[in-house]
């Protein structure tokens, strides 16, 4: 499938920039969002290089702009709603007593969630409006079991994971052009990730933006675990009693 | 921060855990960050220890981003964590192709400047390093360019420097024209050295990328197939074929060796079968031959070690023939062996391996036997004038790497303080 345009909200991460490179023969016209303006400018420079037809740039601070409609403001710079909109920003929060804090729990809330579920909702009325359109959204492994530690970033994504699965009931019902995909990679060697313990079985962002890139395209839809094997191992995770997971330092 | 133990592709580990600094962009200055030695890493695919630093290690995967490409000259400028394969994919679909690619696509630009990397393109197209116009480095007192016409004296010691002048943000490169992804392709046998040297040159005559396979499954035989191919010079409709995704990446190590003598012997027979004489193939398959197979796992929990010469070409043969003749006394399975021939096309880099000669490559199961054997085979080598390649060697001493690289103290002037690797102390230590 090719499709004519498409937005990336948090587009510098890693996985959204090799997403997008995975993107650039399947997509015409790029509108990037992320922070960092500098690394924002590079980003489309080279995209354009890769061979992408236009890239356009929307700085954006998912933790200040709570009241910008990013969508509006791709929509003025493409000429049309984009087809395809990749949801990417997250904070993991780097201290294990973060959930003790609470500017840090707002703060994480605000950019994982909050920011997450405000361009969603603005997503959905104008794709319904429209009549097709997909929303991918990258949450985490982390979401199908509460750990001992990092379970405040664990929580913010779970949000996520519960209202994407309505939307996806809500929207199935309407249409078959409307999808949601929600992605959930494992462990992923990022700058995220680089004070964490390196745990065997990691992934590289590049081999996650790939496998995003095929669901994008083959129109996926639903819970999407990258790499696939994570999927029978969080039905694992999820089954085991409370009593083992007391036991396992995890 | 965590540390890590660091390890090269063919499984050497360096001695203590590792502190790694991720790199973003070109604008941040590791140095700044610490008082620690520093070196630049890659996708680790070099086979010795001049991945391996003595400090903290600076990753620099995180720089992928091609800056400009100007597809009417073929000049491209790209961040020095860019792989080869990945800046070859962008630039083959607006008609131009790296002119010296090596045997895998896992290489970042940084990586094969620092190594003066070549390919089976020599014979024409030289080493890497003279088809960069423009390096920018990062080095302890700030950021300097350089090229063959500004600090060129740094340019000469930043080709093949290993990585120790400075860490490599990003280079500007000259690429060739190439009209299609496809390439036309000979495979022509030889059952004999001389008979190799005679085809080789024949070929080299008429096809852009010459290799030869040899087959020293057969103890006192030598033969092989020489592989030649070209770009088709007409753009063609085939269809691109998929890239394939690993299915998983780190692929753990065989608890045994899978390539024992009878298999490799049995692997020998069969690619002698199923050779073909003509065919057409995608560039990738032609070009990184090594990527379609786990190589570095198969040989079980001791690793290998590549032996990667160039021998001068007044002795090459008797050369080749001796060395030959020490690996098979070692009993142990030779599963790759690769012949290559070097022009007298100069790298504008001090401390380039390629020279003027034969280059044979043999990857050797690490045992306790075939390691004695090895050393005596360098020591030999030190003593014709031939050479050893910095990037896949773990045996040299300080004595034979500073005969074979006379440049080395120009080097070590031009050195940035802060840098050093686990190689570049052990080949200079002792002086």
């Amino acid at each position: 499938m090719t499709f004519s345009s498409m937005l990336i909200v948090g587009a510098t991460s890693q996985i959204a920039s090799h997403t997008a490179y995975a993107l650039v023969p399947h997509c015409r016209r790029f509108v990037l969002a992320a922070r960092n303006s500098e690394r924002l400018a590079l980003l489309a420079d080279d995209l354009r290089h890769r061979g992408a037809e236009a890239v356009y740039t929307l700085p954006y601070d998912a933790e200040q702009d709570t009241d910008r409609d990013l969508i509006e403001e791709a929509c003025a710079l493409l000429g049309e709603l984009p087809t395809v909109v990749l949801i990417a920003h997250a904070v993991l929060p780097r201290d294990d007593q973060a959930y003790r804090s609470k500017q840090t729990t707002r703060e994480v809330l605000q950019i994982n969630t909050s920011s997450v579920l405000v361009l969603c909702a603005t997503i959905a009325s104008h794709f319904e409006e429209r009549g097709y359109g997909t929303v991918a959204v990258i949450s985490s492994v982390a979401a199908d079991r509460a750990r001992r530690s990092n379970f405040l970033y664990a929580a913010t994504k779970a949000a996520l994971d519960v209202y994407l699965d309505g939307l996806a009931l809500r929207w199935q019902a309407q249409s078959p052009a409307l999808r949601v995909l929600t992605i959930k990679p494992g462990f992923v060697r990022t700058p995220m990730t680089a004070h964490l313990e390196r745990v065997p079985f990691s992934v590289s962002a590049e081999r996650v933006g790939r496998s995003i890139a095929r669901l994008i395209i083959h129109g996926s839809t639903g819970r999407r675990y990258i790499p696939w094997w994570w999927r029978p191992v969080m039905l694992i995770a999820r089954c085991l009693p409370r009593w083992v997971m007391q036991r396992i330092r995890l | 921060m965590t540390k890590q133990r660091l390890e090269s592709w063919t499984g050497v580990v360096s001695p203590s855990p590792v502190e790694t600094i991720t790199l973003q962009s070109t604008e941040e200055n590791p140095f700044t960050h610490t008082h620690a030695s520093l070196l630049a890493r890659g996708y680790g695919s070099s086979y010795g220890d001049i991945c391996l630093p003595t400090g903290k290690a600076v990753l620099c995967t995180g720089l992928n981003r091609i800056r400009w490409f100007n597809n009417q000259t073929g000049i491209i400028c790209a961040e020095a964590g860019v792989r080869l394969g990945d800046l070859v994919a962008v630039t083959i679909s607006q008609g131009w192709t790296l002119p010296v690619l090596p045997g895998t696509e896992q290489v970042s630009i940084g990586g094969a400047i620092a190594s003066d990397i070549h390919g089976k393109s020599h014979h024409w197209a030289g080493t890497f390093g003279r088809w960069v116009r423009r390096v920018g480095l990062i080095r302890s007192d700030g950021r300097i360019e350089c090229s063959p016409t500004e600090n060129a004296e740094l340019f000469g010691a930043t080709i093949g420097g290993l990585g120790l002048t400075g860490i490599i943000t990003w280079a500007e490169l000259q690429l060739v024209p190439c009209v299609s992804p496809w390439m036309e392709c000979h495979d022509v046998p030889f059952s004999s050295l001389d008979e190799y040297v005679e085809r080789s040159a024949e070929l080299e005559r008429s096809f852009d990328y010459v290799v030869a396979w040899c087959d020293l499954s057969r103890r006192g035989v030598i033969t092989g197939i020489i592989h030649a191919s070209r770009f088709f010079s007409s753009p063609s409709a085939k269809p691109e074929p998929k890239r394939k995704v690993p299915l998983i990446e780190h692929i753990p190590r065989l608890p045994f060796r899978l390539l024992s003598r009878p298999i490799v012997w049995l692997a020998s027979r069969v690619r002698h079968m199923v050779q073909r004489p003509q065919r057409i193939a995608h560039y990738r398959s032609v070009m990184f031959p090594l990527d379609g197979l786990p190589w570095n796992r198969l040989f079980g929990p001791g690793g290998f070690y590549q032996l990667h010469a160039v021998l001068p070409p007044a002795q090459r043969l008797d050369a080749i023939a001796a060395l030959c003749q020490h690996l098979w006394q070692a009993r142990v399975a030779l599963p790759l062996c690769v012949l290559k021939n070097f022009s007298a096309l100069r790298s504008p880099g001090l401390l380039s391996f390629p020279m003027e000669g034969t280059s044979i490559a043999v990857d050797v199961p690490n045992t306790p036997r075939a390691r004695q054997v090895l050393e005596t085979i360098i020591a030999d080598i030190a003593t014709i004038g031939g050479r050893i390649y910095p990037a896949k060697d773990v045996l040299l001493n300080a004595e034979q790497f500073q005969r074979m690289y006379p440049n080395w103290r120009l080097l070590e002037h031009y050195r940035d303080r802060r840098c050093s690797s686990q190689f570049w102390e052990r080949v200079t230590r002792q002086q």
